[in-house]
């Protein structure tokens, strides 16, 4: 009777699915607000097995497992600093103790109930990770071993998972036994494993949330595993060093940043979301606190005319909120001197909010003034992508990277068939290995661009759609005349030198796989020292050169050899090149002083004026060269004048 | 620390020399325009050059007896200016008679000649004459002689706009144009020509010069290079700077202060936490509070304050040398550009390269022949293998250091180059996964798919036949849009914005990003093929459920529905049901199902939702408890029915908080079937406030 009413439950929570477009609000420029929260849940038996030492350490399964968690843990505390979006919660399973006390837990312990991270969690999880006698810890804690049901359980997952978050897009539980048969043997244990595995079901399908058994314990043969791996379909042997080494990636949601209507041709129209794969991450920006009392304090930015107000002025305020009060006080106390550091806020007259200033180009002798509204007005273009044409991969340029891409996945929702004609036009472009190009408006109030549309097809399919380049136009192309200087020069490239270029190349070939940003590290490292009490962490600076590693660098030396043999000497350029390389390959950046031309002596200045350039030099340069090299300046004085010698006495 | 005076800057000089007299006909508002175009590209990039707007055949006569049918504007030598625009626009008429070239040329050859004599600072000269080249019949042989001497003699470069050859082939001016081109390298343009090239704003830019950086492949291999920026996201324009809304639109500065917003009771005591409020807010905020009490705002000063971190809920404080410990200075090894690996092209995502410009490095000329030579080799090799460097980057000592991926290239002077683009780290990549795109349902006939290889083949963009998008050669229309607006604002005078720039969107200057008319025209088969229900692609617009926005509010609840039905309808333009619509209460003891339930509590969240917006928010709330009390009563009958009808308490309490709140004030309100009795409203407020 019970797996009935489990059934229907089930079975009427999916209709639910079919959820009505009003759900999704979609502002003005086609965002989508929906819920973008992750929910963990660790459940770590609390058998006795999982307290047995074993493994090489000796170590309890139990307290590995704590320690992968409270890892976990820092990790989600350091990633949320931009933001909240991910609650944890640790429950441990077989307990003689429960908690919360309430009919709906029976022998198991809420050790972390589910949360946005904080620094008590994460030093609640620690001390049972760090926790020198763990049994008594953990007969102290949590009274001691019992058998609990771990339907039960999971039902109470998925109630409090409903409860603190409604439309979660990820919800992951993670059953963490060192134990093959959790559910013991018998009839008992199969009736509890059938109970549990209807609770699974329902967590995967209804909830649409990932179920994994990772396994701790003993390494057994496979056939052993028949349980878990009825419970986990993808249960895997080393799941839990996965758990352990996964470094933790920020979850996003596939929600896109836009909704863009996408015209192929005048009539036929799809819809796709527009995505971001990558974008830089940064430290996040402080809040401020008043260093005393720890408590908040807001910044703001006021604007205010360049010359300095008089004093005066400051009292005849009324649009300001602090002297609005009519509390003459306030502003007496003002005036005698303040050495406490707070004062009360006064905005002067004549200062503005930034919504109120206006904006004004200073142009041909004039200020041209507009207000805000006027600029956001001309700042305004149709929004969406248009299709211009194709175009094979291979014209696209390397040199002319503009901003990062965007990705396209296409959007039933709001029209329906896009899929069907997305698909189609991935698959004839990836085979036939063409780009489309488009314009490009993402919002009514950003710049319109030219972009190409680079098919991407995965192995497994997961990110198949169209990556969105952008194209430089004419105002992204920096002026290249410097450029453009350069002579040609020969490539005389023997077929040795060759060789051994080709050589090393190959060896220091890897896959690329992106690195952890030292930087954001360290400021993390920083977040968990302050948060938990911990002691300082080593950061690991991750983009060292390869040779700064002396086997990386012994294993290339033969390759380095023989490209030192082919070439010459390597070190920096000739002449005063390499002075330069050294000073620019050192920490300071010197001043390259012109006097470096000059000293190069009477070849330079024929080259120099010759190219034209001479005026760029200084007059006691022009001089010191020109008389290095005989050429009579007669009565020149200006500096156009011996420029004009010169050139002359060149014959350009 | 000084910084050495600057070095003083050359520029150029240049007289405009515009003919509006009688023989120019039509033709004078398209000198006009040319003129314009040449100063208005002037004021726009900021240029140094110097202008001096010279007019012959105007209404407006000069008061020179020698040459009174030439106008010398201003009589000096100026950077352009919106002045010379204005005096275009509205003082240069067309006269009766025509204009006299020789005269006008001599007077800007004088100028020229005048200027130079006096001033060190002048670098090129030139003259741009306007003319169709039907006037002039007045000169003499020797003022053409000595035009031509004087040109050549002080080095002017001549621009000559408007001459059409195919129309225009004798009289004295033309004459002396075809000696100008012959024996001076004089230009000649046509006007189509003269405006196809000019009439349009460019930036104000500046050729940089290249920074020397030294790719590090081993301790022992050290190549000195140079470095470019070569492309740039969105470079930046003309400053607009933010300037006081006063009558004088003065500059302002910034100064940022840091203010606390105390509660205080009567006695202007502090009480509680500070407030979380911001500007406009905080007077809000303030009223609120009400009777015997306030807010207190004071200001901070920097050094009294610490800087807070999130970790998860916590805040972590820290003051500005603590901070310092963990600024990552560590990693900041100096300016450098270090080999850190080599991988495949193929494995880099596209996705990764997050860099918004693209840096290139060539050899640098100073190099030795075996630095070079391996520069060379190195980067040919890498074009080979198809495989792009890795490398460790940082600009300057003070730059923290990130990861380029540098693409062997060959530059237009065919010289091998690398172009570096930032790389994305870890932290950066977000691992976005996809539904798959291919299942049944989306699967294409081999028609459909026959559709759409036709479009590809009609649709190739290529050079051969002229459809061909150069990205290079289109113009940002937003640049173009705001900088006509600009000029368009500093002719008037006033300040006022064309209403036409408003209304049209901005499509006009959307011309060059539209697809080819002739294409789409030669595809218009395919295009019909596609647009086919049946065979083609059919695609059906979603329209969008708006929720209703009320006017006012009626009498009683019913009429209230009504009201929200009937926008409802609107919105999706269906007609009235038939069949009789019962009243909410009847319709709520009556539901059985989940259809049944739920519009009405659609209904019920569109309650909470205006009491939110509106100030009346008491009646509303009201209505919506009182739905509530209904729904719950006609919900006891079925257990379904219970259940939803708890997730729907559940759903207004997460999402109408202000709602939560006002029925804890209750005295009775209304608790769903199962899970907390108590305190349903209030207990979970107090966990959830402090984390959003």
């Amino acid at each position: 009777n019970l797996l009935i009413v489990a059934v229907t439950g089930a079975a009427m929570e999916r209709d639910e699915e079919g959820e009505p477009m009003f759900d999704e609000e979609i502002d003005g420029e086609g965002r989508l607000f929906e819920s973008n929260k992750k929910l963990s849940f660790y459940i770590i038996d609390g058998a006795r097995e999982m307290l047995q030492p074993h493994g090489e350490d000796g170590e309890p399964p139990f307290q590995r497992a704590a320690r992968a968690i409270s890892e976990q843990l820092l990790k989600v505390g350091c990633s949320s600093s931009g933001g909240l979006h991910h609650m944890l919660s640790v429950i441990v399973a077989n307990t003689t103790s429960s908690h919360p006390e309430s009919g709906n837990v029976q022998h198991f312990h809420e050790l972390l109930p589910l949360d946005f991270v904080s620094g008590e969690a994460a030093v609640a999880m620690k001390q049972l990770a760090n926790a020198e006698d763990i049994s008594a810890m953990f007969a102290d804690q949590f009274g001691g071993h019992a058998i609990s049901d771990l339907s039960m359980i999971l039902r109470y997952v998925r109630k409090v998972a409903k409860r603190k978050a409604k439309s979660t897009r990820h919800l992951a539980v993670y059953f963490i036994t060192a134990n093959p048969r959790p559910f013991g043997e018998g009839s008992p244990a199969r009736a509890a494993e059938i109970q549990a595995l209807i609770n699974i079901g329902d967590l995967r399908d209804v909830d649409n949330a990932e179920f994994s058994c990772l396994y701790i314990g003993e390494p057994r043969e496979e056939e052993e595993m028949e349980c878990l791996k009825n419970i986990d379909p993808n249960f895997s042997m080393d799941s839990f060093e996965e758990l352990e080494t996964i470094v933790y990636q920020k979850a996003f949601a596939p929600r896109p940043s836009s909704i863009l209507p996408f015209e192929i041709t005048p009539g036929v129209q799809l819809d796709v979301g527009l995505y971001t794969l990558a974008a830089e991450t940064k430290r996040p920006t402080a809040s401020w606190v008043d260093a005393e009392t720890e408590k908040s304090v807001q910044s703001r930015t006021i604007y205010k005319v360049k010359a300095a107000v008089p004093a005066e002025e400051k009292q005849k305020d009324d649009a300001c909120a602090a002297s609005s009060m009519d509390d003459d006080e306030f502003i007496e106390k003002d005036e005698k001197p303040n050495n406490s550091g707070v004062k009360p806020f006064v905005i002067a007259a004549g200062d503005r909010h930034r919504s109120e200033l206006k904006q004004a180009i200073q142009l041909g002798g004039e200020k041209i003034v507009f207000s805000q509204e006027e600029l956001a007005k001309l700042k305004r273009f149709r929004k969406g992508l248009v299709l211009l044409g194709f175009k094979p991969i291979a014209s696209l340029r390397v040199d002319r990277h503009v901003d990062s891409p965007k990705f396209i996945y296409p959007n039933e929702k709001t029209t329906e068939g896009s899929r069907k004609l997305f698909r189609a036009l991935l698959e004839r472009c990836s085979a036939r290995k063409q780009m489309m190009v488009c314009y490009m408006n993402v919002a009514s109030h950003t710049r319109p661009r030219l972009v190409t549309l680079l098919p991407s097809r995965n192995s497994d399919s997961s990110c198949d759609g169209f990556h969105v380049v952008q194209l430089p136009l004419a105002d992204d192309c920096v002026d290249g005349s410097e450029i453009d200087k350069a002579p040609k020069i020969d490539n005389g490239e023997s077929e040795e030198q060759r060789a051994a270029t080709r050589a090393l190349v190959r060896k220091l070939t890897a896959k690329f796989e992106p690195y952890e940003n030292p930087n954001l590290q360290k400021f993390y490292s920083m977040l968990i020292e302050y948060a938990t009490g911990e002691s300082s962490r080593e950061v690991e600076d991750t983009i060292k050169p390869f040779f700064s590693s002396e086997r990386a660098l012994a294993r290339v030396q033969p390759q380095l050899e023989a490209i030192r043999e082919a070439f010459g000497d390597l070190m920096g350029g000739g002449k005063t090149a390499a002075k330069r390389a050294a000073s620019a390959g050192g920490a300071a950046a010197t001043k390259r002083g012109k006097m470096t031309d000059g000293d190069e002596g009477e070849a330079d200045i024929e080259t120099v004026a010759r190219a034209g350039k001479l005026s760029s030099w200084t007059i006691p340069q022009l001089k010191g060269a020109a008389t290095a090299k005989g050429i009579s300046l007669g009565g020149a004085k200006k500096k156009d004048e011996i420029v004009n010698t010169i050139e002359n006495h060149y014959g350009v | 620390y000084q910084m050495p005076p600057k070095a003083k800057t050359l520029h150029d000089i240049s007289c405009v020399v515009v003919d509006v007299g009688e023989t120019m006909g039509g033709e004078v508002e398209e000198a006009k325009h040319t003129a314009d175009w040449i100063i208005s590209r002037k004021i726009f990039t900021n240029s140094s050059d110097e202008v001096r707007l010279i007019v012959t055949g105007s209404a407006e006569k000069s008061e020179d007896i020698d040459r009174p049918n030439v106008i010398d504007h201003g009589g000096e030598f100026l950077t352009a200016r919106f002045d010379m625009l204005r005096y275009l626009d509205r003082e240069v008429k067309q006269g009766e008679q025509k204009g006299t070239i020789t005269k006008a040329m001599i007077s800007a050859i004088e100028a020229i000649k005048e200027e130079s004599d006096s001033r060190t600072d002048i670098d090129g000269r030139q003259i741009v004459l306007i003319t169709n080249g039907l006037s002039g019949y007045d000169a003499s042989k020797g003022e053409v002689e000595s035009i031509l001497g004087e040109v050549k003699n002080l080095g002017i470069d001549v621009v000559v706009i408007g001459i059409n050859r195919d129309f225009v082939r004798g009289g004295i001016t033309v004459d002396m144009v075809t000696r100008l081109e012959k024996e001076t390298e004089a230009t000649v343009m046509t006007f189509a020509e003269a405006l196809n090239g000019i009439s349009h704003f460019v930036r104000p830019t500046k050729a940089k010069r290249g920074t020397p950086f030294t790719l590090e492949i081993s301790p022992e291999i050290k190549i000195p290079v140079k470095s470019y920026v070569k492309t740039k996201h969105n470079p930046k324009g003309n400053a607009v700077k933010f300037v006081h809304p006063d009558g004088e639109n003065g500059e302002v500065t910034r100064e940022r202060v840091y203010v606390q917003v105390n509660e205080v009771n009567g006695e202007g005591e502090r009480r509680g936490e500070p407030m979380e409020v911001d500007g406009e807010e905080g007077e809000d905020k303030k009223n609120a509070i009400g009777n015997g009490g306030g807010v207190e705002i004071v200001q901070l000063e920097r050094t009294k304050l610490k800087k807070g971190f999130k970790f998860g809920m916590t805040t972590i404080t820290l003051d500005d040398a603590e901070l310092k410990m963990y600024d990552g200075s560590e990693f900041k090894t100096g300016k450098c550009l270090q080999l850190v690996q080599i991988t495949k092209k193929s494995t880099l995502n596209p996705s990764h390269l997050i860099g918004a410009d693209t840096r290139i490095f060539l050899i640098d000329d100073k190099a030795s022949n075996s630095s070079t030579n391996f520069f060379l080799s190195l980067a040919q090799t890498c074009q080979q293998e198809d495989t792009v460097l890795v490398v460790r980057y940082a600009y300057s000592v003070v730059a923290t250091p990130h990861l380029l991926a540098l693409f062997p290239y060959e530059e237009e002077s065919g010289n091998m180059a690398w172009a570096g683009v930032q790389l994305a780290f870890y932290e950066d990549v977000r691992p976005l996964q996809f539904p798959p795109i291919e299942d049944a349902s989306s699967k294409a006939t081999s028609h459909q798919l026959k559709l759409v290889d036709d479009l590809i083949d009609g649709m190739q963009l290529s050079e051969t036949d002229g459809t061909d998008i150069d990205s290079e050669m289109i113009l940002q229309p937003a640049y173009q849009r705001i900088c006509t607006a600009a000029r368009a604002k500093a002719l008037k005078g006033e300040n006022e914005m064309d209403d036409e720039e408003e209304e049209d969107g901005g499509e006009k200057y959307l011309e060059t990003l539209r697809p080819n008319k002739e294409m789409l025209k030669k595809m218009s088969a395919t295009i019909e093929e596609l647009k086919n229900e049946e065979r083609g692609f059919e695609l059906i617009k979603k329209e969008k459920l708006k929720r209703p926005k009320l006017e006012r509010v009626p009498e009683n609840v019913d009429d209230l529905l009504e009201e929200i039905e009937k926008s409802k309808r609107a919105a999706l333009e269906i007609k009235p049901a038939k069949a009789k619509k019962l009243p909410f209460n009847e319709l709520a003891m009556i539901m059985r199902t989940k259809e049944d339930m739920y519009p009405l509590r659609g209904q019920v969240e569109t309650m909470c939702k205006a009491g939110e917006d509106q100030s009346n928010a008491p009646f509303f709330y009201t209505t919506a408890y009182n739905m509530l009390v209904v729904m719950r009563e006609g919900s006891t009958k079925d257990s379904v029915l219970m259940h939803l009808f708890d997730e729907l308490m559940d759903d207004l309490k997460d999402e109408y908080p202000p709602f939560a709140v006002w029925m804890t004030e209750l005295s009775k309100p209304v608790i769903p079937f199962t899970g907390t009795q108590v305190d349903f409203w209030g207990q979970e407020m107090k966990d959830f406030k402090p984390n959003l």
